[in-house]
């Protein structure tokens, strides 16, 4: 019997073959995406994770300005903190990027080589992944850095520098300018003492805690106990600089070692509180947090890549890490095998009960059961329109699941299509909005501001998205800064937020916004005066002289300056110089990053739209068979059975359409913010109107193009069809 | 001769189960002459007025109703044919299922040029009082005057 039953089966697929083959693709389509998604984000986490084990990643790191001794690098690691030097100095490459050069490791932040070896002799070098990629340079290639001809022995990455950005204010990744190398002790030294160096040595220390009793608080605390004598650092600027805050400090104490001062008790108090800080200058300089790979995961994740080797090839594209091998995960496999046939067993299970609770006699009459509107009376209504209205009811719920299926398809339409417009907008509103030419981060600011320079004070803090710590910049300006358009109330409370901030945490003028200073461990509340447009970051704007008070700083203190033109300032006394020429590149490269994706999604998401679409009109075509046989008998032509059968669909795709758009649209929409909630850039999603438009005209040619085919379908249906009916 | 046929030959299926129903049938019906085909089932009664009404496509042979040969007509043309010349009882149960009574008698009358009033044709044949009914709530013998009226 069973065998008698499967002949029916292999018939009825041969004879429906489009039909099955169409549903084939979908789930395969559907799959596909899931598992990829799943398993390329899985893949890079679990082995990225796993090679940053491999290679002794870091827990922290910190910069000093002088050497720490042995005896001090030995207490600490007798407290259980391993600390290993890892100096670096930059130096010019030929093609006119930046080297950062460093000795290679022994035991923290190990370099680990895809191809090649590691440096042995004077002359050799292990350069970054993707700056070798960029340049097109291979193992056995020279290298000029700093006037020095290397020769290339391993493609290498290291944990720390896994997104190769040459400082944490850089926004993006270009290792057209800039890469990391790793040379021998000797071939480090050689190159120091050369003297060709961009800047001067950074001495960094990585460590990690083998106590795991002790967090990274402890460790700083450790550090900052060491005494500091300034004045042997070997950074020129910081020497200049300190002389300078020392000197501002010397004549305080100065002013309060005053005879006439002495037994001033408060003059007393001052005096102890400035002295010790003069000598415990550590950690002086502004310290960056390191957000290294778990940042960076999570960015990716953020993006929701598609295709497990397709999204790995994104991730090798920009960042710079090892070859991950490709790993199954038990969860995902049992998604992708178990879970269609399993929703297959379910709806079968439901139908086929649905079905077996029937009649005999019922089925025996076709079983086609009366849908409760049907008896509805249509009065004087027009023969073709009563017609229209009667199979509309009968197919009532084929069309409603053929609009669920728009909407869900239009869902991921709309995942593309957002992914596009907000990147389009980063890249034209951060354009836009920039009204400076160039922005000076200093380190060590002047006492005068440079001319044709607007100062403002600018501290970065923290605020939280969906578990992710944002930094949130915090910028102390007044109403005269002729670069940001807002009105900056006076006031310690009253602040304006950028519209990149007020999108992103959806924050409206006369709300509350919390700040976190992390280093401070203290948290600034503050009332939302207005919303000033300006998508590039996240900004507070507070009045410059609350802030100076605030943060307990000089009455002309600044850090940061904008201008109109190139100013002329001594790079050493700078963190970093943006120019509004970079934020456009940094615009670009974002939106080519993620167009890949977006076409992918789109071509994938249209087509399952397609699907959708056919295999829904071709259920009500199928089911109308019968009908179709007998109206050509009576002696209906093709024409006119096309227009009782078929292009009263039309009015169904239009409307479900009209419906499924917006409502799409609206859900992915609110959907976003969790797709990139570790991303710091403004969420504008908003789309032209032709948007919509373009999408209804897509999905009508669609409809077209499937009526078209079911023309064909109903072509075929022969009048003899309705003479096989028995009683 | 009204209807003429020639040579009719029709066969179903292919290979060994390939099926001679029609053996090269010729013969003719007058105009207002009534006829009946009888023989055994199987005998291919029902194919050979299939092939007449132009629902069957004959092997070989010509088929030419007051004149005109239908055999070779595209499907369009035999729908008119069809509209224009014939009128079907059918056998079984041929009724739209989502239509009332009225509307699938409606069905024709909108094919027809001289159409008669639906209304009228129920009453005259007796089943004005089950026209906003559905075939299925229709019994086994009530569908019978549905089918002739929807006949031209």
């Amino acid at each position: 019997m069973q065998k008698v039953l499967r002949k029916r089966v292999l018939r009825n697929l041969r004879k429906r073959w489009g039909r099955y083959l169409a549903l084939c693709v979908l789930v395969i389509l559907g799959v596909y995406l899931v598992v990829s998604l799943l398993g390329a984000a899985q893949n890079v986490i679990d082995g990225t994770a796993e090679h940053a084990q491999l290679n002794r990643i870091e827990d922290g790191e910190w910069e000093t300005f002088i050497v720490l001794r042995q005896d001090q690098l030995q207490e600490l690691s007798d407290r259980g903190i391993e600390v290993e030097e890892q100096f670096y100095l930059d130096f010019p490459e030929g093609s006119g990027a930046t080297i950062r050069l460093f000795k290679d490791r022994g035991a923290i932040n190990l370099v680990e080589t895809d191809e090649g070896r590691k440096a042995g002799a004077e002359d050799e070098i292990v350069l970054e992944k993707r700056f070798m990629e960029v340049h097109e340079l291979k193992i056995g290639d020279a290298v000029q850095i700093g006037g020095t001809e290397f020769t290339i022995t391993g493609i290498g990455t290291s944990p720390d520098y896994e997104s190769p950005i040459r400082k944490m204010s850089d926004s993006i990744v270009d290792s057209m300018q800039f890469g990391t190398g790793f040379v021998t002790p000797e071939a480090y030294q050689y190159m120091k003492e050369s003297g060709t160096s961009i800047e001067s040595e950074k001495y960094i220390y990585a460590y990690r805690i083998s106590d795991k009793t002790l967090t990274n608080d402890d460790v700083r605390e450790a550090v900052e106990a060491f005494p500091f004598n300034w004045e042997k650092a070997e950074d020129p600027y910081f020497k200049a600089y300190m002389k300078q805050c020392i000197g501002d400090a010397q004549m305080i104490i100065d002013l309060l070692d005053n005879p006439l001062l002495s037994g001033d008790e408060d003059a007393r108090k001052l005096r102890e509180q400035i002295m010790p800080n003069i000598h415990n200058l550590q950690m002086f300089v502004p310290r960056e947090d390191n957000m290294r790979i778990g940042g960076v995961i999570g960015t990716i994740l953020a993006y929701t890549p598609i295709g497990v080797v397709y999204q790995m090839m994104d991730t090798y594209l920009y960042y710079s890490v090892p070859v991950i091998p490709m790993r199954q995960y038990a969860y995902i496999l049992i998604y992708g095998l178990v879970m269609p046939p399993l929703i297959a067993v379910i709806v079968n299970t439901f139908v086929i009960r649905k079905k077996l609770s029937c009649t005999a006699l019922f089925l025996l009459r076709g079983g086609r059961k009366e849908v409760s509107g049907k008896r509805l009376n249509l009065g004087k209504l027009g023969f073709i329109t009563r017609f229209r209205i009667r199979r509309t009811l009968r197919e009532l719920r084929a069309a409603l699941t053929m609009a669920v299926g728009l909407y869900v398809s239009l869902m991921l339409v709309f995942m593309a299509v957002d992914c596009y417009v907000m990147c389009n907008h980063v890249k034209t509103d951060n354009v836009a909005d920039t009204h400076y030419e160039y922005m000076y981060l200093y380190k060590y600011p002047d006492r005068k501001v440079p001319e044709g320079g607007t100062a403002c004070f600018a501290k970065t803090l923290n605020k939280e998205s969906f578990g992710y710590n944002l930094d949130v910049t915090l910028l102390g300006t007044d109403t005269e800064n002729p670069y940001f358009d807002a009105v900056v109330p006076k006031g310690r409370k009253d602040v304006v937020i950028s519209s990149a901030m007020a999108q992103k945490y959806g924050i409206k003028e006369g709300e509350t916004v919390i700040l976190e200073d992390r280093e401070a461990e203290q948290y600034y509340a503050f009332r939302v005066d207005s919303i000033v447009q300006y998508a590039p970051g996240f900004m507070v704007l507070m009045d410059i002289d609350e802030m100076r008070d605030m943060f307990d700083e000089d009455e002309d203190y600044y850090n940061v300056v904008y201008s109109d033109q190139e100013l002329d300032i001594d790079p050493g006394k700078l963190m970093s110089v943006i120019s509004k020429a970079q934020i456009e590149q940094a615009g670009h490269v974002f939106v080519n990053l993620m167009a890949s994706m977006v076409y992918t999604m789109s071509a994938v998401s249209a087509f399952i739209l397609f699907v959708v679409l056919y295999l829904m009109m071709g259920v009500m075509v199928d089911r109308a068979s019968y009908d179709i046989s007998l109206m050509k008998i009576i002696g209906y032509r093709r024409k006119e059975i096309r227009k009782l059968y078929l292009n009263g669909n039309m009015y169904f795709v239009a409307a479900g359409t009209l419906v499924a758009i917006p409502l799409a649209k609206r859900t992915i929409d609110a959907l976003y913010p969790y797709f990139i909630s570790n991303v710091a850039c403004a969420m504008d999603l908003s789309m032209s109107p032709l948007v919509y438009v373009g999408l209804f005209a897509i999905i009508m040619a669609m409809y077209f193009v499937i009526n078209a085919l079911l023309v064909r379908k109903i072509d075929k249906v022969t009048p003899a069809e309705v003479l096989k009916n028995r009683e | 001769m009204f209807l003429e046929v020639e040579n009719l030959t029709k066969s179903y299926g292919q290979g060994e189960s390939r099926a001679k129903v029609l053996k090269g049938i010729t013969t003719g019906v007058e105009q207002g002459e009534m006829c009946v085909i009888q023989g055994p089932s199987g005998s291919g009664k029902s194919t050979f007025l299939n092939c007449i009404g132009g629902l069957e496509i004959p092997d070989d042979g010509s088929i030419r109703v007051n004149g005109r040969e239908i055999v070779g007509l595209s499907q369009d043309k035999l729908s008119d044919y069809r509209r224009d010349e014939l009128g079907f009882i059918f056998q079984f149960y041929n009724l739209v299922p989502d239509l009332t009574v009225r509307e699938n008698i409606e069905v024709c009358e909108f094919l027809s040029e001289h159409p008669l009033e639906a209304g009228d044709l129920m009453e005259t044949l007796g089943i004005a009082e089950i026209g906003d009914k559905f075939p299925a709530q229709l019994s086994g013998g009530a569908d019978r005057p549905v089918r002739r009226s929807g006949t031209r």
